[in-house]
């Protein structure tokens, strides 16, 4: 069975804008691929149409079926990580083999404060005005504490 | 909750494939062979029919044949130096697919048709309305199908109750589609689990 | 969260029409049809009149009668007589022209008099197939320029039914304005010469009803003063079918280089009207003044005017004009636009090959220094967009109002209710130009997350109609979803804060406020879908008036580089 995998040092996965990603990919596959590419990406999750950047590529040709390399991408100075109602923006490092379909991916968070910015909703500006407690019980789902 | 975390969020959405009810994909593709690879998908606004144009793609890619996507909406019409030029770039191996024939204009039309039959290996098509080319399926929802669809979206924990499907389905006069677009709204709102 | 569609279908999907609804539609646009087309074939008939007229044959002739004469039957009636030749025969004639029977005024009458004196050889036209029918003078083919002007009934008939039948199978959902936007994805050139007849129409409106009489008034600045004997002052009643309406009519008497001239124009207009006591007013001052002045036309003494100098009712030289700026705006805005975006090429796989605009742009170095913030849409933009729509659908609900009673008034109340909105908007727009203006000043282009800036506001107009005055600043959400031949567009806003709120009328005129943006939070990021925008938003609320509302995009760029703690 193939293997590819992506490792952060030091476990990290938070990081600055600006700040350098470094790691190590390792690969172990039955047949010899004719490359290995490795992405700096991030991508968008909501309610919109998806958004895909790639801002770095890192192709190596001819890896043979197994083996390791480092990785260092410099990040830039934006788009942060988030997430709000309706649209999510993900980074991530993809490490992708031709020929096949073996893709793994590691996400990233890349905010100055270490983690996703939650963008919340203005009350009063939401679409639904429904009281919560009435919309979780069409739903079926356990009241919250406020 | 994250847009991200919804359930119904668009790029879920999209993965999900057409359901066939009475038929099979193989069934279609033996359908569309002997219509030379010229034909409609027909259908109501919300019924499927990108997704079983998309479905169909990766099937022909499959058995080898080569495709050439365009999508057209009322935002973006196809002008007809979009067209010709669209047009002049085709390999005659290649089948055409055309999401939304009935969204540009008749002249661009009638050069797509005219174009396809001896520069392209095949034509196929979405279309809202019959008469553009001959009808290969004609795509229709319900009820069931959006209960058996959100079903698969989410998890257990936050079941919808049937009932609420049923009307959201009536509403939305059958626009599978934008009944998701309103559960995306409805669960945007719940507190994070 | 605010839904902004910008397609009719989707999140807010419009009801397909039913069987019914289509059925009454196509009865509103069946009505547009025949009326258009009657009117059309009565045109098209008389203009075949004329042309068939212009094969009657030019022969020399004698002119040997020729009067005005006043009888109780028709106003004013010229009585000319001639006499000519055809095929060696003699025949004599007294038709000025043919259906012709009186003038409504004597100038009118007097004219042709005066072009046709007693003695004199002129030219009549003999009918080949009947030698003893002639006239002195042929039908006019300018009757041909009116037939465009139903062309415009008959058309927006045929492409409604057309249009409303050609594809609506059951649960589609359409978009907003399916003739506009279809007509204008079929032929841009079928559009300009749609809105052609608006321009050809309404020129030649303005021509009779502007141009001439403006141009005449400014002439007659210059005719000569004379004292004149009133012989005749009356009202004139005409009977139509909207009513009665009234005219002035005053004949009068007076010399000019030892010979007497007789005339009856008290004005460039003419015409009757409505509003029985103007007129009353004016004809009782004739009637009774002793030495009333009229103003002769040096260069043609038969020609003279009791009322010289600009009033009010010039002001029917507007009248054609929404035609004419219709017309000529249309045919531009058509004949100028491009169709925006342009279709997705590619696989239907999720991730895009080749991403439509570069987000990060806005990250790198730019111009940090002060910006002038300038609102996305004109008041003026507004108020002519609104005029257009406005002036389009009254217009033609109008012609239908003329000629409808009882049951069709009934069927003709939603279009009127919509009109009447639609006038309510106008006049919203229109006031809201009045309004005063605001001018921002943004200390820098660009604002980083958690930094600093000033605001600079300064008002100029009426600023003391504000009574309250407020500044937010806001972050919004936008995703757009396309699928299929739909787009759908969400918005949602996340950030909001009030900078500044002040009723204070000094501060209202001119003031600023510096704020720091928050630093937790996302800068402005656009993508092809998606994206975050931070705006701010000015509301001065203005009592009984519309309010000042405007709103300008900011671009806010990520904090320095760097981990917060």
């Amino acid at each position: 069975m193939g293997k590819l995998s992506i490792e952060l040092k030091d476990g990290k996965h938070a990081f600055a804008p600006g700040e350098q990603v470094e790691g190590r990919i390792e690969w172990s596959l039955d047949s010899n691929l004719r490359a290995l590419e490795l992405s700096l990406l991030w991508y968008t999750s909501g309610k919109g149409t998806r958004d895909v950047r790639v801002l770095h590529t890192h192709r190596i040709d001819s890896p043979g079926s197994f083996g390791l390399d480092k990785l260092s991408f410099t990040l830039p100075p934006g788009p942060y990580s988030f997430s709000g109602k309706l649209i999510s923006l993900i980074w991530a490092l993809e490490l992708t083999c031709t020929p096949g379909d073996e893709t793994v991916r590691q996400e990233i968070v890349v905010s100055p404060t270490g983690r996703e910015i939650l963008l919340t909703s203005v009350p009063g500006q939401g679409q639904d005005s429904r009281p919560r407690q009435s919309l979780q019980s069409i739903l079926g789902v356990p009241h919250a504490s406020a | 909750m994250r847009a991200r975390d919804n359930p119904f969020a668009a790029d879920r959405i999209e993965r999900i494939r057409y359901r066939f009810a009475g038929t099979s994909l193989d069934e279609l593709l033996t359908d569309l062979e002997e219509m030379n690879y010229r034909a409609a998908i027909m259908g109501p606004e919300g019924s499927g029919k990108t997704t079983l144009l998309e479905d169909l793609r990766q099937a022909l890619e499959g058995k080898g044949l080569r495709t050439k996507s365009l999508f057209v909406n009322d935002e973006s019409p196809l002008t007809e130096p979009q067209c010709r030029r669209f047009l002049s770039e085709l390999v005659p191996q290649e089948v055409v697919l055309l999401d939304g024939a009935d969204a540009i204009r008749r002249s661009s039309w009638f050069l797509f048709r005219r174009h396809t039959i001896t520069r392209a290996a095949g034509l196929i098509i979405t279309s809202h309305r019959p008469g553009l080319l001959t009808t290969l399926v004609e795509c229709s929802t319900t009820p069931a199908l959006l209960r058996e669809i959100v079903d698969d979206l989410i998890p257990q924990a936050h079941a919808i109750s049937p009932a609420l499907l049923d009307d959201l389905h009536n509403r939305h006069k059958g626009n599978i589609r934008t009944c998701l677009r309103e559960l995306y709204d409805l669960y945007a709102f719940l507190p994070q689990q | 969260m605010v839904r902004v569609d910008t397609r009719g279908s989707g999140g807010n999907v419009s009801k397909p029409a039913s069987i019914l609804g289509r059925l009454g539609l196509s009865l509103f646009f069946l009505f547009f049809f025949a009326m258009g087309s009657l009117f059309e074939v009565f045109i098209l008939h008389e203009f075949a009149r004329a042309m068939g007229q212009r094969s009657w044959k030019p022969v020399p002739c004698t002119i040997v009668a020729s009067e005005v004469r006043e009888d109780g039957q028709s106003p004013y009636a010229v009585a000319v007589g001639y006499q000519y030749e055809y095929d060696g025969q003699g025949y004599s004639s007294s038709a000025y022209k043919r259906g012709y029977s009186a003038s409504d005024t004597y100038s009118g009458a007097h004219k042709i008099v005066q072009r046709h004196p007693v003695g004199r050889t002129t030219v009549c036209y003999v009918n080949p197939r009947n030698a003893a029918e002639a006239v002195l003078s042929r039908d006019s083919l300018l009757i041909g320029l009116a037939a465009l002007f139903p062309l415009i009934f008959v058309t927006i008939g045929a492409g409604g039914i057309y249009f409303l039948w050609r594809r609506s199978p059951p649960g589609e959902a359409r978009p907003i304005a399916p003739i506009a936007k279809r007509t204008k994805g079929a032929s841009k050139y079928a559009m300009a010469a749609f809105f052609s007849i608006f321009a050809i129409v309404g020129g030649a409106m303005f021509y009779p009803l502007g141009i001439r009489p403006i141009t005449r008034t400014i002439d007659a600045e210059s005719w000569q003063p004379m004292p004149c004997t009133v012989l005749r002052a009356e009202i004139g009643s005409h009977d139509g079918d909207d009513g009665t309406t009234y005219s002035v009519d005053i004949v009068y008497e007076y010399t000019f280089n030892g010979q007497t001239y007789k005339c009856d124009r008290y004005d460039f207009i003419g015409g009757s009207s409505s509003g029985y006591k103007g007129k009353a007013h004016v004809v009782e001052q004739y009637r009774t003044a002793s030495n009333p002045i009229c103003y002769v036309n040096p260069k043609d003494p038969s020609e003279a005017i009791l009322k010289r100098g600009f009033h009010a009712k010039l002001l029917l030289a507007l009248f054609p004009l929404p035609f004419l700026l219709v017309g000529v705006g249309g045919m531009v805005y058509t004949l100028r636009s491009k169709n925006t975006g342009a279709p997705f090429l590619g696989t239907l796989n999720a991730r895009a090959s080749a991403p439509a605009s570069d987000p990060l742009s806005l990250l790198r170095p730019v111009d940090t220094g002060p910006a002038v913030l300038k609102p996305k849409f004109s008041a003026r933009g507004k108020l002519v967009g609104a005029l257009v729509i406005t002036l389009f659908w009254n217009g033609i609900i109008s012609v239908f109002l003329a000629n409808t009673s009882g049951l069709m008034l009934i069927f003709l109340l939603p279009f009127i209710a919509v009109g009447i909105g639609l006038i309510g908007f106008v006049i919203y727009q229109f006031l809201a130009l009045f309004n005063p203006r605001p001018a921002l000043h943004l200390s820098s282009r660009t604002i980083p997350l958690g930094g600093a800036a000033e605001l600079q506001w300064s008002f100029s107009g009426q600023t003391s109609r504000i009574r309250e005055f407020a500044v937010t600043l806001r972050g919004v959400e936008r995703a757009t979803y396309r699928r299929g031949t739909s787009t759908y567009t969400d918005e949602n806003t996340f950030y909001e804060m009030e900078l500044y709120k002040t009723t204070s009328l000094a501060e209202i005129a001119s003031g600023q406020v510096g704020f720091v943006l928050p630093q937790d939070t996302m800068h402005s990021f656009k993508a092809e879908n998606n994206k975050i925008v931070w705006s701010i938003g000015l509301r001065g609320d203005i009592k009984s008036w519309p309010d000042v509302k405007e709103s300008f995009e900011i671009e806010v760029t990520p904090a320095a580089c760097g981990r917060q703690e």
